[in-house]
Formats: structure tokens, C-alpha cells, sequence
């Protein structure tokens, strides 16, 4: 059965600190020659966590971790710029994190060439990113952020659709003092989770995105529009459940083909929006976003989400408080047990009770209504390098695995606490 | 006017090393001493290659260009801007003028839009002579330099008021 989809895997942690170490080593110099730049980013962290059920992870494309360990929040990122010409230029970056699918396609973040025809207008073409969030952008570099991550209840979501294969139209202008781009993506992605029995991948087709962003002085907002199509779905096992629920006459079950469709996802229209501010001077940083997102696909639960976040800049220190949450838009559905005619074979009643039953648990592991209260500081000790100690205090209501991974799927029913400590370096070069 | 064969050419040899030694001393005390000074008396100015098509600026095209909102000037030129070396007064004294934020802060920016791919932030020079020589071999650069140092080759085209 496909239940396990994002059951923990306990596969070999890759040796990310020694990749980072080796290929920082490589890179001799950043400027490669005239036209083309290399620059770099890379965080080291170590995460522990305070519960032995669930297995931690920094976002849903990663693999659940237990505790301590250094591959949730560890990243190394590089990036080559190539200027062709005045109006053309291409950008290539790859992110080596802790994916769940180590697919070669899966840490390539960017790869797109643009065309800037005049001062207002720019295209790119090839792998870009969604830009659907705030700082969707630049979320692997944990030099450019206050936190040790992203505020994990709303970009764990991010990180499944961080980048779109298609084409991209940003328009600039200038309003009042301020500045405003308006953009358009249109393309596909394709993206990859895994659970601990293989391979889960849908393609996003259709997509469309629709951002505007205004900067005014110390502040700037952000809204995105998106809508996609889920299409080829691979679930692992899903042949072998469709073949057991196809085997159940429709007469005694005829709730089964909405069981098929909500859990196989093909067709199904997601839809995405969300808004965010950010006020930005010389001594406060305040932020904040929510989001939602709807979707009749079982295994990408539709959810609503939102953080908010104030830090205090003191000289090199910035010490910073969080809280934000996710909670999926439907807790309450599950399917029934038909009424079965008297005479149906025990055997097939039991069948029937038992997929229902495995359906209703797979949902229930899906779940997500979790909430975090989050405390920090970060420590500009140098240039271009920067320490932080972040505590992230869990609470999770639903009694699924919600964001993370679990030991022990679907056995608790209660509520679940975990408190985070994560400590990081982070550098750009 | 000297017309003596010999001393003629000592004289101008004599006047070039002054010069150049004068430039030079300039330099060398911009480069070491703090800039406060001419920071403080409102002395630093933006300015673009005497071929520049370009011939002001406001505050928010500045803020334009050298935040990466835009990578030409408003009449369409490409713009390329230079900065002052990293940890020199000059750089901090500017970006505080031009947008009330730290060096620290502004090399956070700019880690955000390099590698969401979105801009390059400014090349950065080596010294002042570094950027002085960067506008005079460049039509299409723009910086931000003390006002000893403009010479005829350079446009002021924006300067902080006091």
C-alpha cells in the first residue's frame, strides 16, 4: 500500500559538511574570466530536536532526520552569471541540500537566459524561480535571512514548487517614490517527494503565476496569484491500491472512484495565493505572510498558512522572535464504510473495511495543523559570515505527521510538542 | 616660457612629477585618513563619465541604480555602477545618505538579489584611483566619489544636500 508516503527514511545521511568543505576548496576564485561570474553560498548547521516519534525536516522535499544531525538545514549553493551583452545574460544555479528524491534534476535551482530589451521590461526563459513567496527567492541562503530557516509552518510548502520550467515577463516602473514589478510565469514543474516506500512526483502543468511586488522606502509588499494542473501523478503502490478498490464491485462500494480520483490527484486544478509585508529600517525588521492553497488532490492537502516575524538590529547582533502555523483547510474528512448488503462475503466486507480504513489513515498522516513559537539571534562576526542559534517550540494539534516524519505513523492521537535547536554558520563568497 | 633646449624639458618633467605627486598625496590621505571630513561637509558626489549621455540625477534614480532596480539609466543607457572599497567610510557614509542602511545590511540586500539571479550588485573598487580610473575608461559608469577627486573627464550628477 501507498500509506507510508512520507513515512521517515532512514536512508545514509549524504556527507554534506565534506561536500562543502570540497567543493568550496575547488573554487579558486570567483571571477571565472570577464563574463562570467561564480558566487557562492553555503550554511552549516546542526538541529536537534526533543521527540524520538517524529523525525524532523526542514521542508517537505527533504528527508525526515532524527536527531541530532547535520543534513535538515545544511546547504551549499553555487551560482555561475554569464553576461552575453548589454541585453542578454544567463544564470545557472545548483543547491545541494537533503532531498528526498536525489534526482540530478532536483538540485538544479535555476538555469535560464534573459533578454533585457529596454530598462522596464525582462524575460527569462528556462528554469526560473516561482517567485511565488516573499523570500522564495533567496531561500537557501541563510546569509540573507534573520532566521537559521525560513519560517518552516509556511515555506516547507514553498520548496515544492521552488522553481518553474517555462518563461517569465517582469515589467518595472516607478510609482510615486516608489517601485513596483509586476511579473508572469508561465510553465511546469515537476515536483519531487519521496516516502519511505519510493518515488512521489506530479507534474504541475498549466502554470501560471502572477506576482507584484512594491518597494517603498523601508517597506515592501508582496501578492502571487497561481493556478496549475496536477498531472501523471507517480505514487509509489498506487497500481497495487487501485487495483484492490477496482476489484470491489461498484454495487457494495460506489463511493470507490472518489476514492481513486482524490488520492490519485491527475487533473486536479491547484490554486495558490498569498500576500506578505516587510518593514525594513535601521533598527527593526518586521515581517509577515499567509498564504492558501487549494487542491482536492488527498496526498497535497489544501491549507492555509501565515507567520509573523520582528527582529531588532543592535550592531552585529539581531535577535529575533516568530510564530506561524499551517493547519490543512479540511480536517474532518474521511470516507465511510458503505452499507453493505446482508450477504456480502466476509472476506470482501473485511477488504473493503480495510482499504477505507488504510484511505482514512494515509489522510489522517496528511494532516497538518502545527504552530510554532520561534526565538534567536544572529551574530554578524564577520564579514560576510554570519552565527545563529535559533529555538523553534512545536506544537502539533492533528495527530498525522503533519510537516515532518514520524517513527511511529498514525499510532498517536494526541498531541505532539518537539522543541528545535538548530545552530548555523552561514557565509557567501 | 622657458626656451633653453635643456632645461625645457626638465622643467616639464619637474611639473609632471609635482602632479603627479600631488595626486597622488591626495589619494594617499583620502585612502587613509577618515572621510568623515568631506563626508561631513556634504562633499561627496555621484558622478558619471564626461561622455555620459546623462547630466542629473534624482535621489530615487540613484537609489535605482545602484540598489539593482534597474541596470540603465533613464534615457536608456546602460548603467555601470562602482562602489568605494568594502569597510571604507566613503561606502558607509553613501549607502547611509542614499538609503539609511549599514554596509552589513547592504551586502545582505545584495546576497538576496544575486542569487535569486534578479541583479549583480556594483563592481567594487580597489581604492578611489581605482574608481576615478574605472569612470575615465568607462562612458557608462557611475560612482560615487569625494569632490577633490572629480576631474574635468567626470559630470557631477547627483550630490547629497547638507
Amino acid at each position: 500500500m501507498f500509506f507510508s508516503l512520507v513515512r521517515s527514511c532512514r536512508l545514509p545521511m549524504p556527507g554534506i559538511a565534506f561536500t562543502i568543505v570540497l567543493i568550496a576548496s575547488c573554487v579558486a576564485t570567483q571571477r571565472v574570466s570577464a563574463d562570467v561570474t561564480f558566487n557562492g553560498f553555503a550554511t552549516i548547521a546542526v538541529t536537534t530536536h526533543s521527540n524520538d516519534d517524529i523525525l524532523y525536516r526542514s521542508s517537505l522535499v527533504n528527508r525526515p532526520r532524527p536527531s541530532p544531525s547535520l543534513a535538515p538545514d545544511s546547504v551549499l549553493g553555487g551560482q555561475l552569471n554569464y553576461y552575453i551583452s548589454d541585453r542578454w545574460d544567463a544564470v545557472a544555479q545548483v543547491v545541494l541540500q537533503d532531498p528526498g528524491d536525489t534526482s540530478l534534476s532536483n538540485y538544479l535551482e535555476m538555469a535560464f537566459i534573459r533578454y533585457r530589451p529596454t530598462r522596464d521590461w525582462s524575460f527569462k526563459a528556462g528554469r526560473i524561480n516561482s517567485n511565488l513567496y516573499m523570500l522564495s527567492e533567496f531561500k537557501p541562503v541563510g546569509y540573507a535571512q534573520i532566521w537559521s530557516r525560513p519560517p518552516l509552518e509556511f515555506y516547507s510548502n514553498a520548496s515544492v514548487v521552488s522553481n518553474i520550467d517555462g518563461i517569465e515577463v517582469v515589467h518595472s516602473q516607478d510609482i510615486g517614490n516608489g517601485f513596483l514589478e509586476l511579473g508572469v510565469i508561465a510553465g511546469q514543474t515537476q515536483p519531487r517527494l519521496k516516502g519511505s516506500t519510493g518515488r512521489l512526483r506530479a507534474d504541475f502543468e498549466e502554470l501560471i503565476s502572477l506576482s507584484a511586488r512594491y518597494t517603498w522606502n523601508e517597506w515592501q509588499f508582496k501578492s502571487t496569484y497561481a493556478r496549475g494542473r496536477v498531472d501523471d501523478p507517480l505514487i509509489p503502490q498506487f497500481d497495487v491500491f487501485e487495483q484492490q478498490v477496482a476489484a470491489v464491485p461498484a454495487f457494495l462500494w460506489p463511493q470507490k472512484d472518489e476514492v481513486i480520483s482524490r488520492f490519485s490527484g491527475d487533473g486536479d486544478i491547484i490554486q495558490y495565493l498569498a500576500g506578505g509585508m516587510k518593514y525594513d529600517d535601521e533598527r527593526w525588521n518586521i515581517q509577515a505572510e499567509v498564504g492558501t492553497l487549494d487542491v482536492d488532490w488527498l496526498l497535497f492537502t489544501s491549507m492555509r498558512f501565515g507567520y509573523f516575524s520582528a527582529a531588532y538590529y543592535y550592531d552585529e547582533f539581531t535577535p529575533f522572535l516568530a510564530v506561524s502555523g499551517a493547519q490543512s483547510k479540511d480536517m474532518d474528512f474521511r470516507f465511510a464504510m458503505p452499507s453493505l448488503p446482508v450477504g456480502t462475503p466476509p472476506e470482501l466486507a473485511v477488504g473493503i473495511a480495510g482499504i477505507i480504513t488504510g484511505s482514512n489513515t494515509t489522510i489522517t498522516d496528511l494532516l497538518v495543523d502545527q504552530y510554532s513559537l520561534t526565538a534567536g539571534i544572529n551574530w554578524h562576526f564577520y564579514p560576510s559570515w554570519v552565527a545563529k542559534a535559533q529555538l523553534d517550540h512545536v506544537r502539533m494539534d492533528n495527530p498525522g505527521t503533519g510537516l515532518f516524519g514520524n517513527n511511529a505513523l498514525i499510532g498517536q492521537t494526541s498531541s505532539e510538542i518537539m522543541n528545535v535547536i538548530t545552530l548555523s554558520v552561514s557565509t557567501v563568497f | 616660457m622657458n626656451d633653453d633646449p635643456i632645461l625645457a624639458p626638465l622643467i616639464r618633467l619637474s611639473r609632471l612629477i609635482a602632479q603627479s605627486a600631488s595626486r597622488m598625496v591626495i589619494c594617499a590621505l583620502l585612502c587613509l585618513s577618515s572621510l568623515s571630513s568631506w563626508a561631513a561637509e556634504g562633499a561627496l558626489v555621484v558622478v558619471v563619465n564626461q561622455a555620459s549621455g546623462i547630466d542629473s540625477l534624482t535621489k530615487k534614480e540613484v537609489v535605482d541604480i545602484f540598489m539593482g532596480r534597474y541596470n540603465r539609466f533613464p534615457n536608456g543607457e546602460m548603467a555601470y555602477p562602482i562602489d568605494l572599497p568594502s569597510g571604507s567610510t566613503g561606502k558607509s557614509y553613501f549607502y547611509k545618505q542614499l538609503v539609511n542602511q549599514s554596509e552589513r545590511k547592504i551586502q545582505t540586500y545584495w546576497s538576496r538579489l544575486l542569487f535569486s539571479g534578479r541583479a549583480k550588485p556594483p563592481e567594487t573598487g580597489e581604492s578611489v584611483p581605482d574608481v576615478v580610473n574605472y569612470v575615465l575608461s568607462n562612458k557608462e559608469a557611475i560612482a560615487y566619489l569625494p569632490r577633490p577627486m572629480i576631474t574635468p573627464e567626470m559630470k557631477i550628477v547627483f550630490q547629497f544636500s547638507s
